[in-house]
């Protein structure tokens, strides 16, 4: 037995260690110079060690603004949906009114949009409304994603009616049922969403460059942007910022995971 | 009376929906029928024209081919292994499952310049990593990023390693959902681990496997990022996919018409692709 | 059922709660987002007339003008108090420092402020804003890429809207037959250029200079035996660096633009001009294509060149003997690893074996300051635009970016002559400046461009023949400007 378990845990750390080699390439790359780049060997770590990327992307970037404006998008943007999302998810998945299918279909297909296909007039928007170039802009089109509605509405839908109904008889109004009562049930799905979102609008880099083109409101995804230029493309710049990013982020990602990936046993469906 | 509450639960996502999606997708099938240069204020109505003219592009067929292709690779290998990695980083004996968590979320969140510059890097023909090892075991050097078939090969490969995190995420959130009694219960009578998989774990995680399956369609669909990191659409455009061809059609030829023909396409298909799937996953995996 | 009433008034008062609970997170978050900035407010002058004169060095000489006089003049603004100029440039780190220093400069000189917005893809951008009704006053555009905004009237016609245009074009040193080649649509010029650089090769002197080349070749017969022999993919070492960013046969629309068009421009000087107006003499199937298409796909065909997309070209590891760049490359490189710059030197762009050496003709990549139509403060933009193209900042950008200005003496210019006494690299290019042929590619040059890159790189990879492609690359396009 003793021994499976050393073998799970020994292979789970070569997997891991294989899987994040493309990113330690890339850590390793913002201490070298840029001959050296690229050359074809397996080790990730530079033959002459070098901290001028750094100084030079804090020449170029200023790093901390930039950091502090992509958290706020992002833990704005995350925080929104765990809180808007299953408001929109309950009632769909949980109660019968007119109407409800279509709303079902509204989600399925504010889905499916290519983000393309929306990205010109919404920009319209954004500039008729004044807000172009704002954090809120940036924002805005992720408060709600159709995706972690129609995540939260599947979680929903497998907790037992019973438990909603006998809530109801004891006199709770729907929205202490759906915050007090299921959201701490599916905790592991609000956990995920959580962090699914915070990925997901950290890079997406399509709608921020749209928005954001001045220097204060810079995010990480246009910084990287101003680094790529057509004939050049900053690597080491690039590599530093991103490996100067890894720390706060894993951070981030050591507290969310504590949500999904629980080791507590969860006692909220009555056998 | 109390009936009513569900509109209002739902107001915020009807607000939201109209002014993010009603309005900028109705703007986008106006669009698709007309002859429309970016920022140009005279427009030209063409009825389904542009979609005539795709329909005979050489270009989209090859972009569709591909995107289609990449569909039936990328779902059964990215939902297969996300599952059978969130199944085993939810061995409650392991050690750093957590960080291993973490970890596999990185690819999301490093800048997809990053990633397309180190796998072209690993990919490359003459000294790449990958090249090296596959000549080591007697494979041969591959040209992974010049011809059409290895270059989606290698866009597939790079999306599954990028989005992996993504779903195993989504599995671990199901799988918390499992009661620890049942597992108990069951090896209390003997079952073995392959039996509680089979009777415990796979019934109960069939709505989240439906979902996966889902999701990993739509991203599949509206597969744009590693082809554009890494091929920019290829030899040619031999790598293209749908969605780069309506960004191509937005950015480089700027006829907002045709890109919004395009866009209405991908939004057909997927939308048909999700419905069907979840109509006909649900109904034949509930038992 | 059970208290209808005691319902009806809870439901309500949760509704009430939802909807004040989501107004204040809204609220509150648009807040936090975007805290009250405070401007650095420099008091405006409401008189109306600014005269500032920017001084230059006084070296004068017979043939070159190297005092220039700006003179802003600002009557009476419609709306009094401050102008604010929307600027649309290039967001390339040497680029936002060098227009930093600028507008900060303007700035002080005339109390005009900016909204610096920044571009990577220009014309993309450009017509973005356009479409959304986003302000731009003044931006930068390239010579490809006025063609499309020009013909939907999206720009101002700079010689027609001020009086003063060709005396500032003079002023400044530039062509004025140049300007009207290389920056007019219809008659009319709709762009005043302002940095640019003609495309050499840059070749890595110590990789030839290992295999016992000893001068650049003048000759392609000479160019495809260097490549031959400087060529080891075991060493990563390539003969042909390939287009930029991602090397190989990769397919930006523009990679073809700098690795083919200098050939073709030294095969055939005249031929460059795709188009006029009218579309005519559009010249892809000809000899000039066909055999410089012939000449360039021995570099992957013969492996000199790598087929496969690399992370970035070898020239920026200096680990390719030849690449096409502009004197920018070595700026860029300097920054990125001083080593790089010292292993290169520019070189004529090679000829045919039937030319002279001395015929050799190339692009230069000019960028030239552009005012929308829809911009509301055209005179202030204008103003800028002079402030901006004066030797002070000419020079300035050199240093910078290493980019250069149009003007037919810089070689000769006392004013750089310190600059490029540092810099020799610099003085090959500006030499090279009468060199350069105007490029003229129409309204579609983008898609065009693309399109002629699907059938270069068929070639390339040997699914073509030259003939072939040339034949194909001309009905595509034909299909795509009628289509």
């Amino acid at each position: 037995m003793k021994f499976r378990v050393l073998f799970l845990q020994t292979l789970l750390v070569i997997f891991v260690l294989v899987y994040i080699y493309p990113i330690l390439l890339s850590i390793g790359g913002a201490f070298k110079w840029r001959s050296e780049l690229f050359e074809p060997t397996l080790n990730p770590f530079p033959i002459n060690f070098t901290l001028h990327n750094f100084v030079s992307l804090f020449e170029k970037v200023n790093v901390l603004n930039v950091l502090k404006n992509s958290m706020i998008i992002a833990i704005v943007a995350a925080f929104s949906n765990i809180f808007l999302c299953p408001l929109t998810a309950y009632p769909l998945a949980k109660s019968n009114f007119k109407g409800k299918r279509f709303f079902q279909l509204l989600v399925i297909f504010s889905m499916v949009q290519p983000f393309i296909a929306i990205s010109i007039p919404l920009l319209g928007i954004v500039v008729m409304a004044g807000l172009q170039d704002t954090l809120f802009a940036a924002t805005f089109p992720f408060l709600i994603y159709p995706m972690i509605v129609y995540f939260f509405m599947q979680s929903l839908t497998y907790i037992p009616d019973d438990l909603i109904d006998s809530a109801r008889l004891d006199g709770a109004g729907e929205l202490t049922i759906l915050y007090r009562i299921l959201l701490p049930i599916i905790k592991a799905t609000v956990g995920g969403s959580f962090l699914l979102t915070f990925i997901w609008i950290w890079n997406f880099y399509l709608w921020q460059l749209m928005v954001l083109r001045t220097t204060e409101n810079m995010t990480y995804p246009v910084a990287v942007g101003m680094l790529s230029t057509s004939y050049f493309i900053y690597y080491g710049e690039v590599f530093a910022l991103t490996s100067l990013y890894i720390v706060p982020l894993l951070i981030i990602f050591l507290i969310m995971q504590k949500q999904i990936v629980s080791t507590m046993v969860l006692s909220g469906i009555k056998g | 009376m109390k009936m009513h509450w569900p509109y209002f639960f739902l107001l915020p996502f009807i607000f939201f929906f109209v002014s993010v999606y009603a309005y900028p997708i109705f703007m986008a099938i106006y669009a698709s029928l007309f002859k429309w240069t970016l920022g140009a204020t005279a427009k030209e109505f063409i009825g389904l024209g542009n979609y005539a003219s795709l329909l005979a592009d050489e270009e989209f067929l090859v972009s569709l081919e591909n995107t289609l292709f990449f569909a039936t690779l990328y779902i059964p290998a990215v939902v297969s292994l996300s599952l059978m990695i969130a199944l085993w980083l939810n061995q409650k004996f392991l050690r750093g499952t957590g960080i291993a968590l973490a970890l596999l979320l990185f690819p999301l969140i490093v800048p997809d310049v990053t990633v397309g510059a180190i796998w072209r890097w690993l990919l490359a023909e003459q000294n790449g990593v990958v090249n090296n090892i596959l000549s080591a075991i007697g494979i041969g050097r591959i040209p992974w990023l010049s011809t059409r078939l290895y270059g989606m090969l290698g866009v597939a490969i790079i999306a599954i390693w990028r989005t992996i995190g993504y779903y195993t995420v989504m599995f671990l959130s199901g799988l918390q959902a499992i009661p620890q009694q049942y597992y108990e219960a069951a090896s209390v009578d003997g079952a073995t681990s392959f039996q509680r998989f089979r009777y415990i774990t796979l019934p109960i995680l069939t709505p989240i496997f439906v979902f996966v399956t889902s999701i990993a369609t739509l991203n599949a669909m509206q597969l744009f990022t590693e082809v554009f990191i890494v091929t920019q659409g290829g030899p040619g455009f031999s790598t293209s996919s749908l969605v780069l061809k309506a960004y191509n059609e937005l950015y480089i030829a700027f006829q907002f018409g045709k890109a919004s023909a395009v866009s209405v396409i991908i939004e057909l298909l997927v939308l048909v692709a999700v419905v069907v799937q979840i109509k006909y996953i649900a109904k034949t995996l509930v038992k | 059922m059970s208290e209808p009433k005691k319902v009806d008034r809870r439901k309500f008062i949760y509704a009430g709660l939802g909807a004040v609970a989501l107004i204040a997170i809204g609220a509150v978050a648009y807040v936090a987002m975007n805290p009250p900035v405070v401007t650095k407010t420099t008091t405006v002058p409401t008189t109306s007339v600014v005269t500032t004169t920017v001084p230059t060095t006084s070296v004068v000489t017979t043939t070159v003008p190297t005092t220039s006089v700006v003179t802003t003049t600002l009557s009476t603004t419609t709306t009094p108090g401050k102008v604010k100029l929307y600027y649309g440039q290039l967001t390339q780190p040497e680029m936002r420092r060098w227009n930093g220093e600028l507008t900060q400069a303007f700035t002080q000189a005339t109390g005009i402020e900016f909204e610096n917005i920044y571009w990577s893809q220009c014309l993309a951008e450009f017509l973005q804003a356009i479409a959304t009704g986003s302000p731009i006053d003044v931006c930068q555009l390239n010579t490809i890429e006025i063609w499309q905004p020009a013909d939907m009237g999206a720009l101002v016609a700079l010689d027609e809207e001020f009086p003063d245009f060709w005396d500032v074009v003079k002023a400044g040193g530039y062509d004025p037959e140049y300007v009207k080649r290389t920056f007019s649509y219809k008659g009319k010029v709709y762009a005043f250029p302002y940095m640019g650089s003609p495309i050499m090769t840059v070749y890595n002197k110590k990789l030839l200079e290992d295999k016992g080349i000893g001068a650049p070749p003048k000759y392609w017969s000479e160019m495809l035996e260097a490549m031959k022999q400087v060529t080891d993919p075991s060493k990563g070492i390539w003969g042909w660096a390939g287009p930029a960013q991602i090397g190989g046969l990769g397919n930006l629309w523009w990679n073809s633009y700098f690795d083919f068009v200098p050939y073709w421009d030294s095969y055939d000087k005249n031929s460059c001009f795709w188009f006029d107006e009218k579309f005519e003499n559009l010249n892809i199937n000809s000899p000039s294509v066909i055999e410089t298409l012939r000449f360039q796909s021995q570099f992957y065909l013969k492996g000199y060149g790598s087929k496969s997309m690399l992370p970035d070209t070898p020239l920026n590891a200096g680990k390719a003997a030849f690449g096409c760049a502009g004197s920018w490359i070595f700026a860029i490189m300097g920054m990125a690893d001083p080593k790089l710059p010292e292993l290169h030197w520019a070189t004529q762009i090679p000829v045919p074996d039937t030319h002279s050496p001395d015929s050799w003709m190339t692009f230069g990549d000019d960028r030239g300051f552009c005012i929308p139509a829809t911009s509301k403060h055209k005179k202030e933009a204008w103003e800028f635009i002079k402030f901006a193209v004066d030797k002070k900042w000419q020079k300035r950008l050199m240093e910078l970016a290493g980019q250069l200005p149009f003007t037919t003496k810089l070689a000769d210019d006392p004013y750089f002559k310190d600059y490029f006494d540092k810099n020799p690299v610099f003085k090959v290019y500006a030499e090279a400046i009468p060199h350069v042929t105007g490029n003229r590619l129409g309204v579609h040059a983008l898609e065009l461009l693309k399109a002629f890159r699907i059938y270069y790189v068929k070639c390339c990879l040997g699914e073509l023949t030259p003939e072939e492609a040339a034949k194909e690359a001309q009905n595509l396009v034909l299909t795509l400007i009628s289509g």
